[in-house]
């Protein structure tokens, strides 16, 4: 598959940056690694790697231009994909689908095309402080198959400013 | 080809824990599983592509399979499905 989707690309002539594609931060906050993340489908990078982050502020925007692929029906997760193919899952908290949609809202549809920054998910951090079973939020690449490289930011960061990771398809 | 009608009875249906569980065995297999639902169909070799399908509890979805180990891949993932609580 990741032979096949490189072709693709190469022949819709996605223009693929030199020094790799800058991911960055849907959530304003802290940088955890990937491993530390309290649930092992994340910590063990079973859906992908990436890394996580400790969020602050009530908004998850974009991390990239791209169409949105999927919204969960209970608003804690959704995926996006770039036009130069990056597949992005980004999963809010640990244990937040059993809150059942409460201390999530909608800002955009699946199947919108939007820019980095553009609100896609609000929450409410009070009330997932108190309900969700942890708050470390994992970004990560689906389709590790199609990227060769990965490199990772580290500390602080704000929300749709600064860059999270550095992708080499 | 061999297929397999299942419905979904886990809980939440089939979300990040179970369909990543999903992914990972369906990679093991050198065939392609393909899952049918309302129509749409996805690779249960690809979390992003498998959760465009809405694999939500009381959805009735079709499993199926060609080539090397078609059989055991979709009896595999059928069993990983029906395991979800």
């Amino acid at each position: 598959m990741g032979f096949l989707s490189r072709i693709r690309r190469l022949i819709s002539g996605q223009h693929i940056p030199v020094g790799g594609i800058e991911v960055f931060s849907p959530l304003s906050g802290d940088i955890v690694p990937i491993e530390e993340v309290p649930d092992v489908i994340f910590a063990e990078k079973i859906v992908g790697d990436g890394l996580a982050i400790n969020p602050k502020g009530n908004q998850i925007l974009a991390p990239i231009d791209g169409v949105i692929g999927k919204i969960f029906e209970t608003n804690h997760a959704f995926s996006i994909e770039s036009p130069q193919g990056l597949e992005l899952f980004i999963h809010f908290g640990v244990g937040t689908v059993e809150l059942r949609g409460n201390g999530f809202k909608r800002l955009s549809e699946e199947g919108q095309t939007v820019k980095k920054g553009e609100p896609i998910l609000a929450f409410d951090l009070l009330y997932l402080k108190e309900h969700a079973e942890s708050l470390l939020t994992p970004i990560v690449l689906a389709n590790m198959e199609d990227i060769r490289s990965l490199t990772k930011s580290h500390g602080s960061v704000e929300a749709g400013k600064d860059v999270i990771f550095i992708v080499d398809l | 080809m061999y297929e397999k009608y299942i419905t979904i009875m886990a809980k939440y249906g089939i979300h990040t824990r179970p369909a990543a569980i999903l992914v990972k065995e369906a990679k093991n297999y050198e065939c392609d599983v393909l899952i049918e639902c309302n129509g749409k169909q996805a690779s249960a070799k690809s979390l992003f592509k498998l959760q465009t399908l809405g694999l939500y509890h009381g959805i009735t979805v079709k499993i199926f399979a060609e080539g090397p180990q078609a059989e055991q891949a979709v009896e595999k993932i059928s069993e990983l499905i029906i395991s979800f609580s």
